[in-house]
């Protein structure tokens, strides 16, 4: 009786081994190393990587440069109805106040001068990098350029979206 | 021989089924490419340039550099509201002008500017020039602004300086 008792109970659990089968991941594992692959091509592991700034239309610009060596970058943003600065979008005023309103303007010089100071104590050069509208008048962006140049920002970016050719450029 | 109860008792077995992905493969199947698709990727760039405070300190060449200005010449391309207007900086050469299409609601003539710069360019006495200095009037737009540098640094001139006019009064005689 024993023995046919143990005899079942292998049966038993042969038929259990059997019967459990795995799950078939393999085509879940196809997608996801799909996207594991896409994201890998689209994400940048540059620190200066700058994203485009919401609801601005940027230039467009066939050449392609890179940041100095050791250049950190204070970014400002210009929109046709407000300027913003720095990496928390600060909102300084209108482009009109950047030539008018002498306060803003100093307090303008003395944020660039302090963020100089840092990055200069850090070892790095300070840069600006401005982001503007395509139909924000030159004007401003010489208003830009003044103040930073004389908070010692010695080199000046403008950011664009690249073109692919020159075509592309001529006709936009 | 009969039995035991418990192995009369028979435990539904059912068979461990394999999990049914394929409608949710189905939906990635056709989600993922329509994202692909709608997806926009922007690629940033950067231009790179020079200031100087004034026009008459750099354009027209000042201090030690004003003799070998005046004999080389200095590049300047003055965006105006209906024309460009490309400086030689030398008395013999005049200024090429390149006025806006009036056919197509006064936009700049790259095209025509891209040609210019480009026979500059290959032009003996300005061959190894990478100098351009570009001067925009204050209501110009900075995309036309921007385009304008491209076009320098697309051909050959990789030094621009962007400059700013300065207002200059003059006394009546």
């Amino acid at each position: 009786m024993n023995k046919n008792m143990n005899a079942l109970d292998k049966n038993r659990k042969r038929r259990l081994k059997r019967e459990a089968r795995s799950l078939n991941i393999t085509s879940l594992l196809d997608i996801m190393t799909i996207l594991l692959v896409f994201m890998i091509k689209n994400v940048s592991m540059d620190v200066s990587q700058r994203n485009a700034p919401e609801g601005m239309k940027l230039p467009l610009s066939v050449s392609k440069e890179e940041l100095l060596k050791d250049s950190q970058i204070v970014s400002i943003k210009i929109y046709p109805d407000k300027v913003l600065y720095g990496s928390d979008n600060l909102k300084i005023g209108t482009p009109d106040d950047l030539l008018r309103n002498k306060k803003l303007q100093s307090i303008l010089i003395k944020f660039l001068k302090k963020e100089a100071a840092a990055i200069k104590k850090n070892g790095g050069k300070p840069g600006l990098l401005i982001q503007g509208d395509k139909s924000v008048k030159c004007k401003y962006i010489t208003a830009i350029i003044k103040l930073s140049t004389s908070a010692s920002f010695a080199n000046v970016y403008f950011s664009t979206i690249k073109a692919d050719n020159k075509e592309q450029l001529i006709s936009s | 021989m009969a039995n035991a109860p418990s192995q009369n008792r028979k435990l539904t077995k059912k068979k461990p089924q394999d999990l049914n992905i394929m409608p949710i493969m189905n939906m990635f199947l056709v989600i993922i490419p329509m994202l692909l698709m709608l997806m926009v990727t922007v690629n940033l760039a950067m231009l790179a340039i020079d200031y100087s405070a004034s026009s008459n300190a750099s354009a027209n060449g000042a201090g030690n550099n004003k003799k070998k200005d005046k004999e080389k010449g200095v590049l300047t391309i003055k965006i105006m509201m209906d024309k460009f207007q490309i400086d030689f900086g030398l008395k013999k050469k005049k200024p090429i002008e390149i006025p806006v299409l009036p056919e197509s609601n006064s936009q700049y003539d790259f095209l025509t500017l891209d040609k210019k710069l480009s026979e500059i360019k290959n032009s003996e006495k300005f061959k190894d020039e990478k100098t351009m200095f570009v001067l925009a009037q204050p209501d110009v737009l900075y995309d036309t602004l921007v385009k304008t540098i491209d076009l320098c640094k697309q051909n050959g001139f990789t030094n621009v300086k962007f400059i700013s006019a300065k207002k200059v009064y003059l006394r009546k005689k």
